[in-house]
């Protein structure tokens, strides 16, 4: 008989020698990087909740992370932290899909005007395209409005910069202007009230949707930075809540599939895209979800640190730990989880002590 | 008689100063002092047995004690109030970031960083409670107490010169420095009231401006831009005098014009 295609590969290639036999910790040869990160490649980082960790462990490892909003000298850091300065690469907050992230790099070069930029709650306002940046919102319109133009300067700055985006794709679930087409990090109520007359809505993308969107993504990042690379990465953690009307759980699972499976298909397409498998290192079988904290969504600094150690190695870097910073307090952060700030946090009524889910 | 504890820094020295202008007004209070010098006096604590005493390892607190005071340390046991006077809040560190942001809802200003009137906030917030919890860390309050801030820096202080305070003379000259002050002003209040201790700002009255005490009340003009004199001490003293005696369910700042 001939031989297997399978016979006589890489130990790597089986699930007994590679996985199943090996610790969670341990998994070797996970990523085959297609361009080089070093200490000295500049990096924009941007995403979902899980693109804070990443961030961090960038910044603390010495990489060469851009930060186009850097905290207000003398400020505290948790102060700085509850507000997004150093979080990423500028105070966008968390951006869970690619077309939010689109529509920032397009309105940061004037090419695009978000439909209801500012929203209210108890008499304050909110860029509605970044609500938790400044959790207790603005005295003013005019406030958010000047806030906003300064931001998209930093952006516009900072993306210009940069030699590796590195974005983490979060939700599939976003909310839409009906009128526009903008999109927001959180739907109308979470934290704060879109106006009068708004129409918006669920807009749930999927694969095509957000493969469209990443392509859109990097075609505008290489019309002004024709070098750029990008490396994807899926925020491991489940949803929050699901809009949709289904279980939560397949909901995630659909999201996370969908992500992982958009990522592929970006990268088999596109020499200068490619992703780093964070995802599969915290929900790898071998971990038996002790990656998870105890609410089964968010990684345990255990895990990110595993993550960012093969991150290291992958690239040839020596590994430091994260740099760890004062969590915020006075915020909705999710429980035990090491400094991340997660708006998403808020669909779950129990955060936002409007009871709890039935 | 009621028995009456000034305790603090060189700000609460210049209370020293105005006992026996006091001591002739009011004859049914019996005033004690102790203090340090300000960077021995955040070295200062009280041990178990309710002595404050200053740091046995720094060379400058060892020196100072006995030329500040007549004994080595103090029982707080021995006084029915206790009126803690100096805290700066982190004064410069607030002056520094005043003049560096400026909330965008007064609209932009040249050279600062704009920012949301609460991020402003929160900042000074995170200034004033970290100086107010390492007070307490090393003097617990109890329902005796009663806290006054450092005076402001006079006027003088504005003048180039070697007395000129370059962040206090730019947040003095803002068109919001009323509203500054009250915002920092608020938030050593609202870390007051969370501790149930009252404060007393610095009375209105010796102020020229926000931010800057008048000269007139200047210890000595022309070479220290911040240390008061007698006068000042006095108004000080009355102000404190005239505070919530104790604990209330809900201390608030007190803006006297005694």
């Amino acid at each position: 008989m001939a031989a297997s295609p399978y016979d006589g590969l890489d130990a790597r290639a089986y699930w007994r020698t590679a996985v199943a036999t090996r610790g969670p910790g341990r998994l070797r040869g996970l990523h085959d990087p297609r361009f080089a990160i070093d200490r000295d490649t500049p990096i924009f980082t941007a995403g979902s909740c899980f693109a804070q960790h990443v961030h961090r462990a960038l910044k603390g490892a010495g990489f060469a992370v851009i930060e186009a909003e850097p905290a207000p000298d003398g400020v505290s850091e948790a102060v700085a932290a509850q507000h997004f300065y150093g979080t990423f690469s500028a105070r966008y907050g968390n951006i869970y899909n690619p077309r939010q992230f689109l529509h920032l790099l397009q309105e940061a070069a004037g090419q695009r005007v978000p439909g209801h930029p500012v929203w209210q709650r108890d008499g304050r306002f909110f860029d509605a395209l970044r609500p938790n940046v400044d959790p207790d919102g603005h005295a003013s319109a005019e406030s958010v409005r000047l806030a906003r133009q300064d931001h998209l300067e930093a952006v516009a700055h900072g993306i210009a910069r940069a030699g590796v985006v590195v974005f983490t794709l979060g939700l599939t679930e976003t909310w839409e202007d009906r009128a526009t087409g903008t999109v927001y990090p959180t739907a109308p109520g979470v934290l704060a009230d879109a106006p009068d007359g708004a129409d918006i809505g669920l807009l749930t993308l999927g694969h095509n949707a957000i493969v469209d969107d990443v392509r859109a993504v990097q075609a505008h990042l290489r019309a002004t930075n024709p070098g750029v690379k990008l490396l994807l990465t899926v925020a491991p953690g489940p949803l929050v809540a699901t809009a949709a009307g289904g279980h939560v759980l397949v909901a995630s699972t659909a999201c996370k599939a969908i992500l992982r499976a958009a990522a592929d298909t970006l990268t088999e397409a596109d020499r200068d895209i490619d992703y780093f498998p964070s995802y599969e290192i915290i929900t790898n079988p071998a971990a038996k979800g002790a990656f998870f904290q105890p609410n089964l969504r968010n990684p345990t600094p255990k895990g990110v640190a595993v993550v960012m150690k093969q991150f290291m190695a992958a690239y040839g870097v020596d590994s430091q730990p994260e740099r760890s910073l004062p969590a915020p307090d006075d915020r909705p952060a999710d429980e035990d989880d090491n400094a991340v700030i997660c708006e998403e946090l808020m669909n779950d009524p129990a955060a936002r002590g409007r009871g709890g889910a039935a | 008689m009621m028995r009456v504890l000034v305790l603090g820094n060189s700000h609460a020295a210049t209370l020293r100063r105005a006992f026996p202008a006091f001591g002739t007004a009011v004859s049914d209070v019996q005033l004690g002092f102790w203090g340090l010098p300000g960077a021995a006096f955040a070295k200062a604590a009280t041990g178990p047995d309710g002595h404050v005493r200053p740091d046995p390892t720094d060379r400058v607190s060892r020196r100072k004690v006995t030329t500040w005071n007549d004994a080595e340390s103090v029982n707080l046991a021995g006084f029915d109030r206790i009126f803690l006077v100096g805290l700066r809040y982190g004064l410069r560190n607030v002056l520094q970031m005043m003049r560096r942001l400026q909330p965008l809802n007064w609209g932009r200003r040249s050279g600062a960083l704009g920012v949301s009137d609460r991020f402003l906030r929160a900042a000074v917030r995170a200034e004033v409670e970290t100086s107010l919890t390492a007070q307490v860390a090393r003097t617990p309050f109890d329902a005796r107490f009663v806290a006054m801030p450092a005076p402001y820096p006079a006027v003088s202080a504005t003048a180039l010169g070697a007395l000129h305070d370059p962040a206090l003379t730019a947040v003095a000259a803002l068109e919001h420095a009323a509203a500054l002050l009250d915002l920092f002003e608020d938030e050593i209040a609202a870390a007051h009231a969370a501790l149930g201790v009252p404060v007393v700002m610095q009375p209105r009255t010796t102020l020229a401006r926000p931010w800057l005490s008048a000269d007139d009340y200047l210890e000595e003009p022309g070479r220290d831009a911040r240390h008061l004199n007698a006068s000042y001490g006095l108004v000080a003293l009355k102000a404190l005098m005239a505070a919530p005696p104790a604990l209330s369910a809900a201390p608030v700042a007190v803006h006297t014009t005694v």
